[in-house]
């Protein structure tokens, strides 16, 4: 049996893996609690792995990598950093609140905390963010099926998008929690092997930098071509996201209690601190050492699996980078899927709809958006990890502020959100297109707007009915302030 | 003065001040362990967010059994 027939089975069997979760889950997708939350009864490993397979992304496997090797390690390192910090963040101001909320998405957290006009915003501009972060992923995805099987890129991107859109669309929250959580282990199970590969090959830390260093003597410090306004912007963006992003709050949403929406992120911080942030540690310098002048960086993880370990391993490994596409875009599907029926259709469509014909037209949204985006990915866009950060960006820049303030501040007012979501996104969208700053330093600018326009325009405007005071009241973490 | 001694104030603050500390040693040029140290400070931040997120949690489920338990002797 050849090494390509052996990782190709493998793969094969981690998908059918999937595809049965997502079968096993079909009865249990028929109400809207179901299907988006799954039914909020999810303990904290569970969850806390779910979170950190949904954002560990394609871009975090494989572009983030990319530019810790072009642009220096500490810029990987900053963006690993930035998510431990942001998780623990977002811990303190949104678990607790968004579990005792009892919402479907973002979006209709939005509307029922700011109204409809908030909630039309919300839905409408997740869902292009997230179709537009689809595409990336699904060719990280293909990419990794060409290289190692020799499979055509475009056979990589359909076969890819069959899998996720089918068990989104059969098993609703239920499979994707359950095929995050198998994807959650298998990732880590792929850093931490080749965090001990690396250092048991090259005889440790020390000796592994060493050779780094003389290999590359700039790699550990940050390349002129990345000022130090785009590392801050960057470490801002996935701060800011890692909490407010839709897909993350869709995660929080379906967790038991608030203590368990806790714990949760310290799992997700816990994977993330150890695995991803060692794991770069190893493997940005141990590329400097094997794979000098890469031109396709963003396949250095691939080219180390191959390296060091054998086929059946080398597996796994694979099934672990096809773990962070999948994960990732399943959840985001689910989200779409979400803001289409129960924000849209729900909500200004057909008001009247019974929740099975709510979620007929989540399950149909899931199917036609996956569908267009995997029709789309077969036209690659550029470099992963920039296009990303760029949507990572966006993402922070528009929701943190509102949904923040408006968790905690009783004044925040519908005004207010719509300004601070606009004023982030559109900031964020002219800066970036005329590139007036330079690369990520644009949400910067955009999420300062983004909190002062959240605050003044809710100053400037009526205050809240005495119902939304209370229900803010209602949801905070009282304790936690005292 | 009861908020700024609460879990989320003073986890938030220091979490902040971590965050501050660790840019400023961008402009760093020692080595330690045979890299700059703005990787190291990267390291302690990823370590210090973890290590805060526990305490966080485990601070205000202490606090939440408290009430909780305060409520029962009421009753």
């Amino acid at each position: 049996m050849g090494v390509r027939t052996v990782e190709l089975l493998m793969l094969i069997a981690y998908n059918l893996a999937l595809l049965g979760i997502g079968y096993h889950y079909r009865k249990k997708s028929d109400t809207q609690g179901q299907f988006w939350v799954a039914e909020r009864s999810i303990g904290a490993f569970v969850n806390g792995t779910g979170i950190f397979a949904a954002v560990a992304s394609a871009a975090s496997y494989m572009g983030f990598i990319a530019m810790g090797y072009v642009y220096g390690m500490p810029i990987s390192l900053v963006i690993i950093a930035a998510a431990s910090a942001g998780y623990a963040f977002a811990m303190f101001g949104f678990a607790a609140p968004l579990q005792r909320m009892g919402r479907f998405s973002l979006a209709d957290v939005f509307g029922v905390r700011y109204g409809p006009a908030a909630r039309l915003i919300a839905a409408t501009l997740t869902i292009i963010f997230f179709f537009m972060y689809l595409i990336p992923q699904l060719k990280g995805g293909a990419l990794i099926l060409q290289m190692v099987l020799g499979i055509p890129y475009t056979f990589g991107v359909i076969f890819i998008g069959a899998v996720f859109v089918l068990y989104v669309a059969i098993g609703g929250m239920y499979a994707v929690t359950w095929t995050e959580f198998i994807q959650g282990l298998v990732k880590t199970f792929c850093m931490g092997g080749l965090i001990i590969a690396i250092l048991v090959a090259t005889n440790g830390p020390g000796n592994l930098f060493r050779s780094a260093m003389e290999a590359a003597p700039n790699f550990a410090t940050v390349s002129p071509k990345m000022p130090m306004i785009s590392v801050v912007g960057l470490f801002l963006s996935i701060f800011l996201f890692m909490g407010a992003s839709p897909h993350v709050v869709q995660r929080q949403l379906t967790a038991r209690t608030p203590h368990i929406g806790r714990l949760s992120f310290v799992i997700a911080i816990c994977m993330y601190a150890f695995f991803v942030f060692f794991g770069y540690m190893c493997i940005i310098p141990a590329g400097k050492i094997f794979f000098p002048n890469l031109k396709d960086a963003d396949n250095l993880i691939l080219y180390m699996i191959d390296h060091y370990f054998d086929p059946i391993v080398a597996g796994v490994m694979l099934a672990g980078i096809m773990a962070a596409v999948q994960a990732t875009v399943a959840t985001m599907l689910l989200v779409i899927g979400a803001n289409v029926a129960n924000d849209l259709y729900k909500n200004f469509i057909n008001k009247d709809a019974t929740e099975k014909q709510t979620v007929r037209v989540g399950k149909l949204a899931c199917v036609l958006v996956g569908g267009l985006a995997t029709i789309i990915a077969l036209d690659p866009p550029g470099l992963i990890g920039v296009l990303v950060s760029l949507l990572t960006g966006i993402v922070g820049s528009t929701f943190f502020f509102p949904l923040w303030l408006g968790l905690w501040w009783r004044r925040t007012t519908g005004a207010g959100s719509i300004a601070g979501m606009l004023g982030g996104f559109i900031i964020y969208t002219i800066l970036h297109l005329t590139k007036l700053m330079p690369l990520f330093a644009a949400t910067i600018p955009a999420a300062i707007a983004s909190l002062l326009l959240t605050v003044i325009v809710s100053l400037l405007t009526e205050p809240p009915s005495a119902e939304i005071t209370r229900l803010v009241e209602e949801i905070r973490d009282n304790v936690a302030i005292g | 003065m009861k908020l700024l001694r609460s879990p989320m104030v003073v986890c938030s603050l220091v979490l902040i001040i971590a965050m501050v500390l660790t840019f400023t040693t961008f402009w760093s040029e020692k080595i330690v362990g045979g890299i700059p140290g703005m990787n190291w400070a990267l390291t302690f931040l990823n370590l210090f967010s973890l290590l805060i997120a526990v305490v966080y949690v485990f601070w205000l489920r202490s606090l939440e059994l408290k009430k909780e338990q305060k409520k029962q002797v009421l009753r």
